[in-house]
């Protein structure tokens, strides 16, 4: 119950952050979180369910969110092998890769849809998200319930 | 809602509704619900609550009191897409309302100014004269304000003049608009005929 209230607010405040700030995904962060301390299943669910507000929203053709959320899985998957997912090292490299897929897979989109692609916006939205994201892991991680946490680490 | 904010919508409602309805078109209002949202938002769009339920569909033209503000993109059940007029993507043919220089609008972005192509050397056309849709592009009806020319340059070499217009409309303040639908279709209208 509190991991769905808990992940609830986390994707209106998402949603809010997104309409305020278009072009970055304030649900990245929530991945790391959730592939950290709950059970794949949940990470499963919560990917869905952004994925299925990104690409509603969003005014490209389906399939950039699937992209970029593979993307991210597969970088949190490898990183986790090499560095502790925990360090915000980490997660900076990851917000500076992340911001590397989203002008590719934009510019990807945009040629295939055959769209203007707003070059300055766009790197203005990959700067914003290389810079964002480290800084909203923290906060997710941070505020994330440790009564949570010890339940994963537990069952772990 | 406030009492005050109920009654500001109130009369922009009523404003819309004072708009006149083109001949062959009805008119249907629609809220804007999002702008720009996630990180897939590349085009100047807008969401609005109306979708293919309501007869919402692609190229709907979608437009406010001061003038067209795009067409709709993309349509699902309850809510569409519309994509702006200043987006780089959208074309828009126009006529100046004074002197009839026929053009085509194209978006630049946000915050820019709209680029009038292909209006002939020899035709007239003058910085503040209003643009309106020609009705050529089989999307917008004939006569909707679009744009003022805001800087006309005739250049050596070229065919075309180079024109500046800015949009009629104020995007980032827009809260409800009006949905343009056929009231009969292109492909009916054979139909009539036989």
């Amino acid at each position: 119950m509190l991991a769905t209230l808990w992940w609830l607010a986390f994707t209106v405040l998402g949603i809010w952050g997104q309409s305020l700030l278009p072009g970055v995904d304030f649900f990245a962060p929530g991945m790391a979180v959730s592939l950290r301390w709950q059970k794949s299943g949940a990470t499963i669910a919560l990917t869905v369910a952004w994925v299925a507000i990104q690409e509603g929203a969003g005014g490209l053709a389906f399939g950039y969110a699937i992209l970029w959320y593979a993307i991210l899985f597969m970088l949190l998957t490898v990183g986790r092998w090499l560095l502790d997912p925990g360090s915000i090292q980490f997660q900076a490299l990851l917000g500076l890769a992340l911001g590397l897929a989203h002008f590719l897979l934009l510019y990807l989109m945009a040629v295939l849809e055959m769209r203007a692609f707003p070059l300055l916006r766009v790197l203005g939205e990959c700067l914003l998200q290389a810079v964002l994201y480290p800084v909203l892991w923290y906060a997710a991680e941070s505020l994330f319930p440790k009564r949570l946490k010890r339940v994963r680490e537990e069952s772990a | 809602m406030t009492l005050r904010e109920r009654a500001e919508a109130t009369g922009r409602v009523e404003k819309l509704l004072g708009f006149p309805e083109p001949p062959d078109w009805k008119r249907e209002g629609a809220r804007v619900i999002a702008h720009r949202v996630g990180p897939t938002a590349i085009l100047e769009t807008i969401l609005v609550d109306r979708g293919k339920l309501s007869g919402a569909l692609e190229d709907t033209p979608v437009l406010c009191t001061e003038g067209v503000v795009g067409r709709i993109y993309r349509s699902g059940f309850s809510v569409a897409t519309v994509l702006l007029l200043n987006d780089p993507s959208s074309r828009i043919a126009v006529v100046g309302r004074d002197n009839r220089a026929a053009g085509v609008i194209y978006g630049m972005g946000a915050g820019e100014q709209l680029m009038v192509k292909y209006v002939g050397l020899k035709s007239t056309i003058e910085v503040g004269e209003i643009l309106v849709t020609s009705g050529m592009d089989g999307v917008f009806p004939k006569g909707l304000p679009v744009a003022r020319v805001t800087a006309v340059r005739r250049e050596e070499g070229t065919l075309f003049m180079d024109v500046q217009a800015d949009p009629l409309v104020d995007i980032p303040r827009l809260e409800e608009v009006l949905l343009l639908k056929r009231a009969v279709r292109p492909e009916d209208a054979r139909a009539l005929w036989d």
